[in-house]
Order: C-alpha cells, then sequence, then structure tokens
C-alpha cells in the first residue's frame, strides 16, 4: 500500500502561552487522533525533529557551503512528521483532515515515491 | 523508533497542571525562590516539549520521570545562559548540590516531624514571604503550586486577569530582590506567621477546583484533592498545627464528599437536594467529622469553622432530615461578620430563600445588586433568576438566566442553565 508522509508545519512558539489543563487536553486530542489512525492499522509512526533550524549545505564556486536553515526568513518550523498508509491522496487527506494540529499549524501531505 | 501509537494508555487526569505546581516547588527548593521567574519559564517548556513530542513517540514509560529530567535540565540551561551574561551575581554555582544537603552540617540530618518535608508545602510558604502583600502572595501560591493560569486565578479572586498578571510581574521582582535569597523558611517556628496567608490561598484552590468553571468536567478533582491534602498535612503538622486548619480541613473534606455526586453521568451539575446520597464518599464524610471534632478545641471560632458548619449541616445530617435553613442562615450571619466577600453574600441571600421564601430571597439579593465584583459572577444572577421563578416571575427569570450565561464559560455548566432557560419557556 502506498505510503504518505504528513509534514506537520506550526509557527514557533505556538504552544508556549497555554496553560497546563489546556496543554493536556491539547495533547490528548493528538493522542485520540494517533490511536484512531493505529487501530484502522494506518499510522506507521512518526517522529519530531529539533527545534532549531538546521543546517543548508549548497555548492557555490569555493565549494559546499554550510550554512543555518532560514533562521530570519521564517518563523515557521515544521515540527516533525508522520508516516501513513493510504491508498491514494484522498484517503490520505481524509486521514489527516482529523488532525488536531490544523487547530495549531497545517499539514503537508507528500507521497512516497516507491515506484 | 517507537510507534506513534504505542502511548495509547491516558494519561493520569489532571497530570501536567500537578506536575507543573510540584516541579515549580522541587526546582524553587533546589535553586532559590528567588529564580522563581526562569524555573517556571523552564517548567512551561518542559510541558510544551511534552506536549510536542509525545504524539510522536507516544507517551513515556514514566511521564513523571521524563518531565522532571526535562525541566532539571532546562532549568541549568537557563541559569547558566544568565550565568553567562553576568546578569546574575552568586557565590554559589548552579550545579551545587540541593540546599537541603548542604545545609544538612548546620541542621541534624533527620529534622523529625518538625521539618517541612514537602516541597510543595515549603514553597507554599516560601510564597507568603513577608515582603509580598497578601492578595500578590495568594495570587503567586495558587499560580506556582496550584499550576492556576491567568484566567482562573482571576476568576477565583473576582479580579481582572490584567491585574492578576501584574501581580505575578510584581511578586517575582520582589522575591528577586528580596535580602534573603533562599526565602523558605528553614524551620517550621518561622513560618507560624505565614500559615493565615497558605489557608487563604488553599481556600481559594479549592473553590476554584469546585468550581472547575472553564473545565469540561464539573469538578476538577485534582485540585481539591490536593488542597485537602496540603491542609491536612499543615493540620497534623506539630507546630503549625492550629484549629483554624482542622476547620478548614473539615471544611474540605465534607464539601469533597460530595464532588461526585455533583454531576450527573452526563457531567450536568446535580442541585444539592437531588443528589443521589450513596454517591457521596463516607471515607472523606468520617474524615471531616474527625477534624471538625479537632477543630472544637479552638477558642474562638474562625471562619474556616463557620464554614465547616455549614457544609457539616447538609452532609453530616440523617438522610430523612430535611435541612436545618434557619440555622444555615444563622451561620452565614456569623459568617458575614467575618469574612464578608461578596460571595457568601450571594450564599447567604439563598439561604434566606430557602428558609423564608422568595421575596426573601429577592430583598437580600437587590441589596447586592451594585456590588461591581457580582456583575461578572454568573451564580448570582442565576440566584436571581431561580427565585424569580419561584415567585412565578417567567420573563426576569430568564432574563437573569441569560446574564448568568454570558458569564460561564464551562459547558456542562452552561448546558445546566440552557435547561432552565428551557423551563422558563416551557411555564411563559
Amino acid at each position: 500500500m502506498p505510503k504518505f508522509m504528513l509534514l506537520l508545519h506550526e509557527a514557533a512558539g505556538e504552544f508556549a502561552a497555554l496553560s497546563p489543563t489546556e496543554m493536556q487536553a491539547v495533547f490528548e486530542r493528538y493522542n485520540a487522533w494517533g490511536k484512531a489512525l493505529a487501530d484502522k492499522g494506518a499510522m506507521r509512526g512518526g517522529e519530531k525533529l529539533g527545534d532549531e533550524h538546521g543546517r543548508w549545505l549548497k555548492r557555490g564556486p569555493k565549494g559546499v557551503q554550510i550554512s543555518d536553515g532560514p533562521f530570519n526568513e521564517s518563523k515557521e518550523i515544521i515540527g516533525g512528521y508522520f508516516a501513513i498508509e493510504a491508498d491514494d491522496y484522498d484517503t490520505a487527506v481524509a486521514l489527516a483532515q482529523d488532525c488536531p494540529h490544523l487547530d495549531h499549524g497545517w499539514i503537508e501531505v507528500r507521497r512516497v515515491d516507491a515506484t | 523508533m517507537q510507534s506513534a501509537s504505542s502511548g495509547i494508555s491516558p494519561l493520569v487526569d489532571d497530570l501536567f497542571r500537578r506536575e507543573s505546581g510540584r516541579l515549580v516547588a522541587s526546582l524553587s527548593r533546589r535553586f532559590g525562590v528567588a529564580r522563581l521567574d526562569r524555573i517556571e519559564d523552564a517548567v512551561q517548556d518542559a510541558l510544551v516539549q511534552a506536549l510536542r513530542r509525545w504524539p510522536f513517540t507516544g507517551i513515556p514509560d514514566d511521564p513523571v520521570a521524563w518531565l522532571r529530567r526535562v525541566a532539571l535540565n532546562r532549568t541549568l540551561d537557563l541559569l547558566r545562559t544568565e550565568q553567562r551574561r553576568g546578569q546574575w551575581v552568586t557565590s554559589e554555582p548552579i550545579d551545587a548540590p540541593a540546599p537541603e544537603t548542604a545545609s544538612s552540617a548546620a541542621s541534624p540530618p533527620d529534622a523529625g516531624d518538625d521539618a517541612l518535608g514537602d516541597d510543595d508545602l515549603r514553597l507554599l510558604l516560601a510564597c507568603a514571604h513577608p515582603a509580598l502583600s497578601a492578595d500578590v502572595a495568594v495570587t503567586l501560591m495558587l499560580k506556582t503550586v496550584g499550576g492556576l493560569s491567568v484566567e482562573e486565578i482571576a476568576r477565583a479572586l473576582l479580579v481582572e486577569p490584567a491585574a492578576i498578571a501584574q501581580r505575578l510581574v510584581r511578586a517575582r521582582r520582589t522575591l528577586a530582590e528580596a535580602d534573603e535569597p533562599l526565602a523558605i523558611p528553614r524551620d517550621a517556628a518561622a513560618a507560624v506567621p505565614r500559615v493565615q496567608l497558605v489557608m487563604q490561598a488553599l481556600y481559594l484552590m479549592f473553590t476554584e477546583g469546585h468550581a472547575a468553571a472553564q473545565d469540561d468536567a464539573v469538578v476538577r478533582f485534582e485540585l481539591c484533592a490536593e488542597a485537602l491534602r496540603l491542609s491536612r498535612r499543615l493540620a497534623l503538622h506539630p507546630v503549625l498545627g492550629t484549629p483554624e486548619l482542622d476547620a478548614l480541613t473539615a471544611l474540605f473534606a465534607l464539601q469533597g464528599s460530595r464532588l461526585d455526586a455533583r454531576a450527573d453521568d452526563a457531567g450536568i451539575p446535580v442541585l444539592l437536594d437531588a443528589q443521589d446520597r450513596s454517591r457521596w464518599s463516607g471515607a472523606l464524610i468520617a474524615l471531616g467529622a474527625h477534624h471538625l471534632e479537632r477543630a472544637m478545641r479552638a477558642t474562638q471560632l474562625s471562619r474556616w469553622h463557620l464554614e465547616a458548619e455549614l457544609a457539616a449541616a447538609h452532609v453530616l445530617r440523617p438522610p430523612e432530615a430535611a435541612a436545618d435553613w434557619p440555622l444555615i442562615v444563622t451561620l452565614y450571619d456569623r459568617l458575614m461578620q467575618l469574612a464578608p466577600t461578596p460571595v457568601v453574600a450571594v450564599n447567604r441571600a439563598i439561604a434566606i430563600g430557602f428558609a423564608r421564601g422568595a421575596a426573601a430571597a429577592r430583598e437580600a439579593l437587590d441589596a447586592l445588586q451594585d456590588d461591581a465584583r457580582l456583575a461578572r459572577y454568573p451564580w448570582y444572577h442565576a440566584a436571581r433568576a431561580h427565585f424569580a421563578m419561584a415567585a412565578g416571575n417567567v420573563i426576569a427569570a430568564r432574563e437573569a438566566y441569560d446574564t448568568a450565561l454570558a458569564f460561564t464559560a464551562s459547558p456542562p455548566q452552561r448546558e445546566w442553565l440552557l435547561q432552565r432557560v428551557q423551563q422558563c419557556g416551557e411555564s411563559g
């Protein structure tokens, strides 16, 4: 079955102002969503990415140039990703549509090219 | 990689709020109350990390230990950054052993029952710092030990949220500038003058748990249980314990005994008269009765005695007996002399209504009309509505219920009020 990546974009500091009780409530929603996908057999795991902006490597005239990620250009980061299985884009989008992350950022759905 | 579905076991209700209070307490004990603002930031960061990481990794096997480790590391990071910037002058390296170890040469290793063992008990007493005004100290206790948000504190104290935020800023500045950097009293005797303020804070913590206005659950049981636990520990403390603390503990236990019965299975509030007494907690009633008895060694009755008596008037009466409303009115009359708060005044008016009828209730409620603090208090308006309805004045009842709804955020409480509004419609 085709595999899709859900890339979770969010603004840096999105959750910083929540009270502890609110944070737990938000987490429970993510947890319930993840469990629902697992119960359907669609969840193939996920990982959180580090909050630093990473490194960019580009070949320039003087060899490989290494720079920090787009620090000032954008305060948006990819918080992490989920890997899911779905028949096609429509099904993948339907599964992502219930994700509580949509209240806190946006989701990019990409198919893993296995052909 | 762990599967995202492995952490399906739900977290303990209220884990984040409870741990935020405990973490701030234990880290303040270790690094000093003067660093409270950085410690609170670090704890908040740890909770945010949990919220952002656990959806991907699943809940760790020991979530509490995970939070502790992350919060400690984050505190050390923040303090080191500050030290490098030279903002922070101290003779004590931040990686020094915790104060309790460092001071063990000065005091016997086992200080016995007089020691203030619990971190949160010590932090509570530290917040009751003599340099802080009572309002500010109570606000700080609710934030740090209670783990309440600014909004929740604002509601508990009937004060605007902006004013609460200001108080917290002022409190942290004062504590950071205080002469004694580690303001936690080392021995219990030094803490005695601070207990009054702590009692106020515990009372508000319990009340907020009881009202639970912003939650979907009618009762945030954890908050009430925490207030009861801390109050009981103080009441039984050989140096700090007083009859007032016994009265406060009795009040919490007796009120707490009915928590389960205050909502039906759908979470909708159930009025006292309609409550299923088999859902009251016998263990808590017994605990309350025990502390009420201990409280009677007092030479003078405090407001906590009166409030505990009020709770007992409902809980300790035999099932077949009706509530003794004239006695309840008398208790409220005396309570108004000791603690003339707007909320007590509203409850007194309600008791008058049950003792003497709707007209008397209306008169008592009208007398409170000009109190600005009650304008946003939903249960004042709900009480007006109840007795307007009892007097057959459907239009006034409906209006007052609408006003109450405008100031209620909690879904179950809204549902309850909407049911009342509907009854107005059926009679009108």
